[in-house]
């Protein structure tokens, strides 16, 4: 794994590359985070799939958005379009690394409506989907993600934090900023749609059923090439304490990897 | 920690620590005394003084230990048990001689007097068995030792001479169970008339050779001596190992330790002398005997004495300048045995005193013979000083690189022997124990020897002339103590002369008219064959002639003439032949341009090489910043313009010494050289090549490789000059080995060259072949793997080697499924090949040297750069005749000749690489990243990424507050440089790690694709405690197979199972698991918490 800096002076990306093992090969896959609380919880099984990928003969590059982890920019300045131009910027970049001509991506949640929009806008450089429990309704994550800080309120501790103008407004979920901006962008996201107009293989892999996803699955099953399944594996964007913490959703794991080839 | 190893760190850090008056006295410079230091100071300080008030070595008394306590092994003993175990065949230590002990002793006798020896010395029978981590000795019952009764009194006397070194044979080659006792074999032969014999056969764990000799004093005073004693020897070896062990934790023996880290501090990987290895090489050992005359060993003996040294010191400096001169390598490392017997009690004791120690010398070819024995000198007063270090405490502390197939630290060795006394019987050696071991001992007056070698990493040959060349060296050096070791000659009789003429083919004739011509002449001989295919679309010899005759015409009445040159950066197709050969006719000389180099590439190398026109599409050309007055011409653009052009030849003549082509290389300080081809060399090079490999009217050439490589003029114009038929394939097929294996398959290719990476991706994709195929591999080492894939997959492979310089080969040969070492072969027609060594002077066969190309093929010189063809074309001063002998080309590759003339390739002087066939000249990439103001210091070097999978990897430190990132340095590079050269990863370091010496230690360089070269495998877990805990995971998680270093998560575990784990582990292994630790430990940390919780140390 090599720890590393790519983008513009302006934009500082920061990314991990794992080369692929077993020597030469030109697969490459670019990894899709998802965003705020969900990327804390993944973390640790992402980090598996980009092992377990790399193993199998891929180059992988993990990164992370302007705005998060250890990437340049402060929280409030994430943003899903500044993201959606940092995954062309980690295509570029992983085809550098790897000599590749175009890439496979692999997104999960917020990540993968992400990297649906990233494979119709730039269909030459990604050459397979893979979206993993994707936000389908954005409207809809978004509730989901107010209710779940509503319902993690420490006793004594008041309510979710509001952000002042300057800041990009909005409130906090989970130790995170959601601002107007981004929960405007949250709530704009229809991946359905985006989904129906991709040309490229895709597969869809969840761990539950959810409202929009009996259509998409029904559209992908019977495209040549791609595909959907339901597995039933652990939710790895979200911490049931005490039952799931820590897990590795193998299965799932597993699955990617073995469509991937 | 121990206060000895305390000490030791305190030393490094400059701490000086000693008594006095009871007290510790600490002695620091500032900062160097950290908290953590002081506390570990106090907690040791008994213990500290303790071994600083110790006694010295002297002083430690020998002592019998109870033989009821656990009984030792000494470090020796230790490491021997180890290597067999690892090898439970072998057979390298075993030491098997016999002693005829006359007529007045019969075998009854004999058999008695063994037996009270065999009592008195415990060591002869003694088992040695592991006891969980710990090695004993286990003393067995004297009558262990079965002795062995054979009577041969009925035979000959040949006839039991003959069986005697029969058995010999079969002992020396029977390996011993040390587990078992069985360390000492020995059989008592009735010769009858003629006595007695002993065949003694023993391990050196138990025995050395002054063993063998006091053993056989022993047997003659209890022959001898009815009073010789029955009961056990007081002191015995047992009570040495427990002695040694004390010795070294005294105070001196820890210094000598500290001083022997400091001696060999990063050793050299390796210190021998080049191997033959090949798969056919086999077996353990062999040797080669040798006798000097009285005049050589008179003369050594007289110049030892005159330099105060003694003659092993003299072999030593000649074995390290001999490495050095056939590997280059100056850090050298020789080692050797040496008697551990340093206490008068010891000389009695039968058992292995025997310790390795590392001379280390500084080589180079400069140095003077005279000045290398003071070395040798300095090197063994130094460290015989220090040789009671066990070498396996050295070994510790110096931590060397683990090779299992070569020795430990070094690698060769020189042991002086003394004449033995009473032993003047062989001592049978089961094998090799170093790599090489050269044995010298004196015997009247001469000096005589052998050199005991493993025999599947050299030849008999090789060493044969090792011996033959070290002989000669020493009498040259001692004779001329003063002159640089490098120009001492070893060769062997004539051998220099044999170099020069003998390995390089004579003159010979050769068609010198241009290709153009010969293609003419081609042409109007099958005007309709097929010439070229592209896409689909073929040119007869004909019509592509009459094509060439207009493109030379238009460009003659553009004002190209002879002298002129002409860029062509024309996609490929049968534009690019119309434009080579057209320029050719035209009386120009050709600058081939890759259309996906960049911008900037392409017009530094028009404008440098003062192109006068262009040959390109005109969408590319309008793109490029075009010199000042460049005329252009757009083959599809002007084709009207061509189309009314003659189509006759056009009236120039071309002569062998105009210039061909130019073409550009990378260049080590970022720029690149225009190398100037003539005609002559091009014509001479196809006329060797039509012969070897070979090609032929009938031949289909499939081309892939680009025109600005130069070996594209095989592919692209050889055929040509014979009525050969090429299907060009475009870059895209070239480069994707799917579709690269369909187009030679559907084309039809008799004849395809590529590179050895690009043969490897054909391989990969599937590629089949056809025993129709003749392959033509070049621009890269080929290793042998490669070599026998393609073997299967087509009819016959031919490697050949040559730098652009020297124009497309120079050197090459087919190469068979032997399994030999690849060669590049023998030199091409009219080309002479000289391998120089240091001093320019040619080296003798087996040595390494620079290879260095004359002939026919040597180019003009590099186009406006006057120093730097001076430097790399030398003038040939080892032609036969002095009228045009011509130059040398310096090619910076290192090789040496084999014995039957044929060519070996080790390497490069420089940095200079090759990617997928492809020059790069790391300090060209470098300096184009250096020239950033944001880059400080910058490192290029070529990493493995996969098997063949080579890749650039640059390392830069950044001037602070100007940090880039890595998309930002790759863009710099890629604006500069052609792909091939833009690095893969960039890797941002804070500083660039450095040697000693204060260069750049490249081999620190953290490496990005380490893991690359290992898959996943999986540990199985070892018994006890790991295997019980991956029993309950296998049972709880439902999966097959669990390694040591699995995390309990990553198998698919989650918290409620780790609470069931901890159940299973309570009932089952009665200890407490805290089931956090399942989260981040891995099996075998969690089992060792198991085990030391068990143990009560928590």
């Amino acid at each position: 794994m090599t720890p590393f800096y790519f983008g513009s002076r302006e934009r500082r990306l920061f990314g991990v590359y794992h080369p692929a093992q077993g020597g030469g090969g030109s697969r490459a896959v670019v990894m899709c985070y998802p965003w705020g609380y969900e990327y804390v919880n993944a973390h640790r099984s992402l980090v598996k799939l980009a092992s377990l990928l790399s193993q199998e003969g891929y180059h992988v590059l993990r990164f992370d958005y302007f705005g998060t982890g250890d990437s340049a920019g402060e929280d409030h300045e994430m943003t899903l379009q500044g993201s959606l131009s940092d995954i062309s910027m980690a295509i570029e970049e992983l085809k550098d690394l790897s000599g590749a001509d175009h890439v496979s991506v692999i997104g999960l949640r917020v990540g993968a409506a992400l990297a649906a929009q990233a494979a119709r806008k730039w269909p030459d450089d990604i050459s397979s989907l893979v979206l993993w429990d994707p936000i389908l309704k954005g409207a809809e994550y978004l509730q989901e993600l107010y209710l779940l800080d509503d319902s993690m309120r420490i006793p004594g501790v008041g309510p979710a934090a509001q952000f002042s103008p300057e800041r990009g407004g909005g409130r906090e979920v989970m130790g995170f900023p959601v601002t107007d901006a981004l929960a405007s962008e949250f709530s704009g996201l229809d991946v359905v749609s985006t989904i129906s107009e991709l040309k490229l293989p895709v597969f869809m892999v969840a761990i539950r059923p959810v409202p929009g996803q009996a259509d998409v699955a029904y559209e992908l099953s019977s495209r040549d090439g791609s595909g959907f399944e339901l597995i039933d594996d652990q939710p790895v964007w979200h911490e049931e304490w005490p039952d799931n913490v820590g897990v590795i959703p193998v299965t799932v794991l597993n699955r990617i990897v073995s469509w991937m080839n | 920690m121990t206060a000895a190893e305390l000490l030791s760190e305190l030393r490094a850090k400059g701490i000086e620590v000693s008594p006095g008056d009871g007290k510790l006295r600490v002695n620091a410079p500032s900062g160097a005394l950290t908290p953590s230091l002081r506390e570990s100071i106090t907690a040791n300080k008994q213990a500290l003084l303790d071994l600083l008030l110790s006694p010295d070595l002297d002083e430690i008394p020998l002592e019998r230990v109870s033989r009821q306590d656990a009984l030792p092994l000494s470090h020796f003993q230790e490491r021997l048990w180890l290597l067999q175990q690892l090898d439970r065949q072998g057979t390298e230590y075993n030491l098997v001689t016999v002693w005829p002990m006359g007529a007045g002793v019969d075998a009854g006798r004999l058999d008695i007097a063994i037996r009270k020896v065999l009592s008195r010395h415990e060591i002869l029978h003694t088992a040695y068995r592991r006891d969980g981590d710990v090695l004993k000795a286990v003393l067995l019952q004297a009558d262990a030792v079965h002795i062995d009764r054979e009577d041969l009194s009925s035979l000959s006397e040949s006839e039991q001479n003959a069986h005697l070194d029969q058995e010999v044979a079969r002992q020396t080659a029977l390996p011993f169970d040390l587990e078992l006792g069985g360390a000492f074999r020995t059989i008592v032969y009735d010769l009858g008339g003629r006595g007695s014999a002993i065949l003694v056969a023993a391990h050196h764990i138990i025995v050395d050779h002054w063993s063998m000799s006091l053993l056989k004093q022993e047997l003659q005073s209890s022959l001898d001596d009815d009073a010789y004693p029955y009961h056990a020897a007081e002191v015995q070896y047992t009570d040495y190992s427990v002695w040694a062990r004390k010795v070294e934790q005294t105070h001196s023996m820890s210094a000598a330790l500290d001083w022997w880290g400091e001696y060999l501090a990063s050793p050299p990987e390796l210190c021998a002398f080049d191997a033959d290895m090949a798969p056919s090489m086999q077996g353990t050992g062999a040797s080669v005997s040798f006798m000097w005359d009285e005049t050589l060993s008179s003369g050594l003996g007289n110049f030892a004495q005159s330099e105060s040294a003694t003659v092993y010191m003299c072999l030593v400096a000649a074995c390290a300048a001999m490495l050095n001169r056939q590997t280059g390598q100056e850090d050298i490392l020789i080692g050797t045995a040496v008697g551990a017997r340093y206490r008068p009690e010891f000389e009695t004791i039968i058992g292995p005193f025997v310790n390795s120690i590392a001379l280390r010398l500084q080589v180079d070819q400069k140095v003077s013979f005279r000045a290398l024995v003071a070395q040798a000198r300095e090197a063994v007063l130094e460290t015989s000083s220090r040789a009671e270090v066990p070498f396996e405490a050295v070994i510790e502390r110096v931590q060397p690189t683990r090779n299992l197939s070569r020795s430990l630290l070094f690698q060769t060795a020189v042991v002086m022997q003394n004449a033995w006394e009473g032993q003047s019987e062989a001592i049978h050696g089961g094998g090799a124990i170093h790599d090489l071991t050269w044995f010298i001992r004196p015997l009247e007056g001469r000096f005589v020897g052998s050199m005991e070698y493993r025999s599947d990493i050299y030849s008999q040959q090789t060493i044969q002339g090792l011996l033959i060349r070290l002989e000669a060296f020493l009498r040259g050096a001692i004779a001329s103590p003063d002159r640089p070791i490098g120009e001492i000659p070893v060769y062997v009789g004539d051998e220099r002369q044999h170099l020069i003429e003998a390995f390089n083919p004579p003159a010979s004739e050769y068609d010198h008219s241009p290709v153009a011509a010969q293609f003419a002449r081609m042409a109007s001989q099958y005007l309709s064959r097929p010439a070229v295919t592209f896409a689909g679309e073929t040119f007869s010899y004909g019509l592509l002639n009459a094509r060439v005759n207009q493109v030379a015409h238009r460009l003659i009445d553009m004002g190209i003439g002879k002298g002129d040159i002409v860029g062509v950066c024309v996609q490929r197709g049968h534009g690019l032949l119309e434009s080579l050969l057209g320029v050719h006719r035209a009386g120009a000389a050709y600058l081939p341009l890759d259309p996906d180099f960049p911008q900037g590439r392409l017009e530094y190398q028009l404008s440098d090489s003062g192109a006068k026109a262009l040959l390109a599409e005109a969408s590319f050309s309008e793109k490029l910043d075009l010199p000042e007055g460049l005329l252009t011409l757009d083959l599809q653009q002007d084709a009207d313009a061509l189309a009314a052009c003659p189509d006759h030849e056009p009236d120039v003549q071309v002569l062998p010494e105009d210039i061909s082509h130019l073409i550009y290389t990378s260049g080590s300080t970022g720029r690149p050289k225009g190398v100037i081809i003539r005609h002559g060399s091009v014509s001479n090079a196809f006329s060797s090549l039509r012969r070897e490999p070979g090609i032929g009217a009938e031949d289909v050439v499939a081309a892939t490789t680009t025109a600005s490589f130069d070996i594209a003029g095989v592919e692209l114009l050889l055929p040509l000059t014979v009525g050969a038929h090429i299907q060009i394939l475009s870059r895209e097929i070239a480069t994707d080995g799917k579709a690269l294996a369909k187009a030679l398959d559907a084309c039809c290719a008799t004849i395809a060259q590529a590179t050895p990476s690009a043969w490897r991706m054909l391989v990969e994709a599937g590629w089949q072949g056809g025993p129709h195929i003749r392959a033509i591999t070049g621009g890269e080492p080929l290793t042998r793997d490669l070599a026998d894939k393609l073997l299967s997959r087509v009819g016959s492979l031919w490697n050949g080697y040559g730098p652009t310089e020297t124009t497309i080969y120079s050197s090459g040969c087919f190469i068979s499924p032997d399994g030999e070492g690849i060669s590049i072969g023998k030199p091409l027609s009219n080309t002479r090949i000289y391998v120089l060594d240091a001093n320019d002077e040619i080296a003798p066969v087996g040595m390494r040297g620079e290879i260095c190309i004359a002939g026919d093929g040597v180019a003009v010189g590099y186009h406006d750069m006057p120093a730097e063809t001076e430097t790399k074309f030398r003038p040939d001063h080892f032609a036969a005749s002095a009228d045009g002998a011509g130059l040398y080309y310096r090619t910076g590759d290192v090789g040496r000749w084999s014995s039957d003339g044929r060519l070996y390739h080790l390497g490069r002087r420089d940095h200079q690489v090759k990617i997928r066939g492809l020059r790069i000249e790391l300090g060209e990439v470098e300096s184009i990243l250096l020239a950033s103001p944001a880059i400080r210091q910058a490192v290029v070097i070529v990493s493995e990424a996969g098997e063949g999978d080579q890749r650039l990897v640059a390392y830069v430190v950044f001037e602070p507050g100007s940090e880039m990132t890595a998309s930002e340095v790759r863009r710099l590079a890629r604006d500069r440089l052609p792909n091939y050269m833009v690095p893969s990863v960039i890797v941002e370091l804070t500083a660039l790690p450095m040697t000693p010496n204060g260069k750049v230690d490249r081999k620190a360089l953290p490496d990005p694709y380490s893991q690359a070269m290992q898959r996943m495998v999986r540990i199985p877990p070892a018994q006890g405690f790991e295997a019980d805990l991956a029993a309950i995971w296998k049972d709880l998680l439902q999966v097959q197979e669990i390694g040591a270093e699995d995390n309990f998560f990553d198998l698919g575990g989650h918290s409620i199972l780790t609470l069931r784990v901890v159940a299973r582990v309570e009932e089952m292994l009665g200890l407490s698991l805290d089931p956090r630790l399942m989260f981040f430990q891995n099996l075998r940390q969690i089992a060792a918490q198991l085990r030391r919780d068990s143990e009560g140390e928590g």
